[in-house]
């Protein structure tokens, strides 16, 4: 095939480049995709899977599902994918172990559906996994292919499934059959998930608008026909049916105003309900008094239709800014809803003792649940039984495993990788060391917000001046003797001024920057990172997996192996799931040998030291090295030995290679006069002094064998910082940090520590932060421009009696739709923008 | 023009029977999901033809 002509062509000079090169130039040549999942193939993982149709895949978790979806006849979701999206984003992580009814059936145990079936009998899931409309109806079909469901609707922007069963089916069976296309589930209550309490708040206030608007609409007929000059019976008529009209609009329509003005009045700090609230009331009030005492005008029109339209827009900008917040996920779903149960009838701490499958909120403290290989661990507990190798990296950043045995503590939320483990639940829920870490971390981000706080105070200046001038011109009027010109034009003032460019400019350009950078995958927890970026005078790195790959890949072999060592080292790493094995495995295997047909015996694997097992009646042993190669290679983390038979055959170097744009971002960041840099890292003095010599970041700037309290407290020491770090364990330090930015997060997006995360691979997106905030910054000066001089002009016209108030309500959404144009239009990327 | 009247009353029932039967529409989740719906449109009606099998041996 290709690699053979490759080969051929350039003779035997290289013989030495392992033939995974040879097909990696190949096939980048192609740009490899997975059939399924639709992100790049890395051919550095491992050998190439496929099926028999020339489809590629990244995993045989994609083959898997794949093959699951054609076999079903549902080949259809692959069309209906690409119609919708011209690049699927690749899979995020999800579990792909097959699924078994057995797996879900608690869901269908009383207890579980008491608590979480709504009073309409269907149940919600929260769904990992959806990308795109191909998933909204594979997940769909499912009604389809399992009598027992009848129906399953899919929410995909909330990322929710309702699901309605027929007689004697059950929920199990969607469950299963969802995770089998390769999406996760878990069942959430009504009042538990965040996106759910939005809804009820959007229901509510839709009502309020239809409310309004039912009842504006008709005051506007009825006024209609006074202004055209209906006969005075009439006349008399109608006003009393609008004034009933009115009634619901003032009393359930502006309710969220009237509390919202009320509180702040009660606080001595106005806030941009005041004015209004003022108006509507001023208005009514005075309106009941024309109809009964005096001869005037009535205005019951015009404040109907001010509380629709102010209710409409605000709707109308939440709605956007609903649409393009960044991410908000589900908070639990790092701890996985089902955890296997001891039966008590078991006496002994036995690693194969009888299970029974039950939801994670059913544990008690000091229950005994069995964990198995590949799966997240659903509470804190202390191993009681066997032994295993523990990924921690969702809590502590590391990437390497940790090794458990008896009495160790494991955390929820990390991954089994292999072995099997029974431990003793000792903190469930919120209490575990990754829910703990949630709470604090919401906490301290609603306390982070600047931006919000000093439109505030803006917003509370203009409004006292705008009712200052209204009380003077009512005084003055009143004092010349015409009370009800003045309260008429202190009513259009106060309708028509409006801080527009607060209320709804403000939001959108910042919603409009938010989806900028999410579409570029970097996430802002808040528009707040543009406003810090201002001051920013220092850059702080964390290294690896930051500035480095964070991955360990074999670059250096003390000795040539002879094929049939390679084979029977890459049979026995084969069956083991450490970065280490795949790193080796990835390199020395080749595609002449077949290390399947060897048959390794007497598999062990020692804990913290390596593996050793037998394969053609020779032990071999891979252990990590006592001795350590320190003068060879600087930038080698990891030794590792090769022994076979007791006697050292090779000596392994493992090296994290630094990313190839770290230098180029921090030339684009120089750019926008930030001086210092600075890496902090855990690592020993060489291997940070090699990174910062390949990213031009200045010696003096870099501490190695830094312990996370040395990080934080470096922090203290530096002023105006932006942290740039790839995990949790960086979280304290982040803390001090003016601006925090995580590299690589995927889960820990859910965790809400950082301000920024930069979800595709590596520093690549951190320029555009900068970019985005050029524009905002542009945006709000144009805003700031059209608001000032609408307010001046419609001020004076109202105070001069140009405007009459139902002029002015009606001028209000003019003016706010402008600023929505302008702010809308004026945060465009590169791509959108044609001037 | 005594219709004005009875019209007056007719509108203002028409306009709150609309009311409610907005308000009942939202309470069952009508408006929750707007987006979904635009996209379930396109889907092709195409039964899986092995459920239809089925259906047919109950019958």
């Amino acid at each position: 095939m290709v690699c053979v002509t490759l080969k051929s062509n350039m003779g035997h000079l290289k013989l030495n480049i392992s033939v995974l090169e040879h097909r990696e130039k190949a096939f980048h040549a192609q740009n490899l995709k997975c059939a399924h999942c639709n992100s790049k193939i890395d051919l550095a993982s491992g050998p190439l899977i496929q099926d028999n149709n020339q489809n590629y895949f990244c995993c045989s978790g994609c083959r898997v599902i794949y093959t699951a979806i054609e076999n079903c006849d549902l080949g259809e979701y692959y069309k209906i994918r690409n119609q919708f999206i011209d690049a699927a984003k690749p899979a995020t992580e999800y579990d792909a172990t097959a699924a078994l009814k057995e797996k879900f059936a608690y869901l269908d145990a009383i207890e579980v559906r008491k608590e979480y079936l709504t009073h309409d009998q269907q149940m919600f899931f929260f769904i990992t996994g959806i990308q795109c409309a191909a998933c909204v109806w594979i997940l769909e079909k499912i009604s389809e292919l399992s009598p027992g469901i009848q129906s399953v609707r899919v929410d995909a922007v909330r990322q929710l499934a309702a699901v309605k069963l027929n007689d004697g089916g059950a929920f199990a069976d969607f469950a299963s059959w969802a995770q089998v296309f390769g999406y996760s589930v878990r069942p959430v209550q009504l009042n538990e998930n965040l996106n759910l309490l939005s809804t009820q708040a959007r229901r509510s206030d839709l009502r309020r608008i239809g409310v309004a608007a039912v009842c504006a609409g008709n005051i506007m007929l009825l006024s209609t026909s006074v202004y055209l000059g209906a006969d005075a019976i009439f006349e008399k008529l109608f006003n009393w049916v609008s004034l009933a009209l009115t009634i619901p609009v003032i009393v359930y329509g502006a309710q969220p105003m009237i509390r919202g003005a009320w509180g702040a009045m009660r606080a001595r700090v106005p806030t941009l309900d005041l004015p209004i609230v003022v108006a509507v009331l001023g208005g009514f009030i005075l309106s009941i008094y024309q109809m009964i005492w005096g001869a005037g005008r009535v205005y019951f029109d015009s404040i109907s239709i001010l509380v629709l339209l102010i209710l409409s827009s605000r709707y109308f900008v939440h709605r956007m800014q609903e649409k393009f917040l960044a991410y908000e996920g589900d908070a639990y779903s790092l701890i996985p809803s089902y955890a296997k149960k001891v039966l008590p009838t078991q006496n002994t701490f036995n690693l194969s003792a009888q299970t029974q499958i039950v939801s994670t909120n059913q544990l008690v403290v000091g229950d005994l649940i069995c964990i198995d290989e590949g799966e997240k661990i659903p509470a804190d507990g202390k191993v009681v039984a066997g032994t295993a190798w523990v990924r921690e990296s969702v809590l502590t950043g590391e990437p390497l495993p940790r090794a458990v045995l008896h009495d160790s503590l494991i955390f929820a939320g990390t991954t089994l990788l292999t072995g099997r483990a029974i431990m003793q639940v000792t903190a469930l829920g919120a209490k575990t060391q990754i829910g703990e870490l949630q709470t604090t971390s919401t906490t301290s981000a609603l306390l982070k917000s600047n931006v919000g706080r000093r439109l505030e105070t803006w917003a509370q200046n203009f409004t006292y001046l705008v009712m200052a001038i209204g009380l003077i011109v009512c005084v003055y009027f009143s004092y010349v003797g015409l009370f009800a010109v003045g309260f008429e034009r202190m009513l259009s003032l106060f309708i028509v001024a409006c801080p527009c460019a607060l209320a709804f400019g403000a939001p959108l350009i910042f919603s409009k920057a938010l989806l900028w950078a999410s579409s570029r995958g970097v996430f802002l927890r808040s528009a707040d990172v543009f406003e810090k970026l201002n001051n920013i005078q220092n850059i702080v790195f964390d290294k690896t997996g930051t500035l480095t790959q964070g991955q360990l890949k074999l670059t250096s072999i003390s000795n040539t192996l002879s094929n049939e060592n390679r084979q029977a080292i890459v049979a026995i790493e084969s069956q083991v799931a450490h970065p280490i094995a795949q790193s080796i495995v990835s390199a020395l295997s080749s595609e002449r040998s077949n290390s399947a047909d060897l048959t390794v015996t007497d598999f062990q694997i020692l804990p913290g030291r390596g593996v050793q097992a037998r394969v053609a009646q020779r032990l071999y042993q891979i252990l990590a090295s006592e001795t350590p190669n320190i003068e060879q290679q600087n930038t080698i983390l990891i030794w590792v030995d090769v022994f076979c038979d007791g006697q050292k055959l090779c000596q392994f170097g493992f090296e994290d290679k630094v990313r190839h744009e770290s230098a180029d971002v921090i030339n684009a960041i120089r750019r926008n006069q930030i001086k210092n840099y600075w890496i902090l890292s855990g690592d020993r003095k060489e291997n940070v002094e090699a990174v910062a010599h390949a990213t031009g970041i200045e010696i003096k700037n870099c501490f190695a064998k830094q312990k996370p309290e040395d990080k934080e407290l470096k922090l203290n020491g530096i002023s105006q910082a932006m942290m740039i770090g790839d995990g949790v364990n960086d979280a304290r330090a982040m803390a001090k940090a003016q601006v925090a930015v995580i590299v690589g997060g995927a889960l820990e997006r859910a965790l809400n520590v950082a301000d920024v995360f930069l979800t595709q691979d590596g520093l690549k997106e951190l320029p555009l932060l900068w970019q985005i905030k050029r524009r905002t910054d542009k945006a709000f000066l144009r805003i700031r421009y059209f608001s000032i001089s609408y307010n001046f002009l419609t001020g004076l016209l109202a105070v001069t009696g140009f405007i009459s108030p139902l002029v002015a309500a009606i001028l209000m959404p003019v003016s706010s739709i402008s600023v929505l144009l302008i702010s809308l239009l004026s945060v465009r990327r590169p791509s959108e923008a044609k001037i | 023009m005594n219709i004005l009247v009875m019209m007056l009353f007719v509108s203002l029932g028409l306009a709150f029977s609309f009311l409610a039967a907005f308000i009942w529409a939202s309470r069952n989740r009508q408006f929750d999901d707007v987006e979904s719906p635009a996209w379930r449109a396109l889907f092709d009606e195409a039964k899986l033809v092995k459920q239809e099998e089925l259906k047919n041996v109950d019958k």
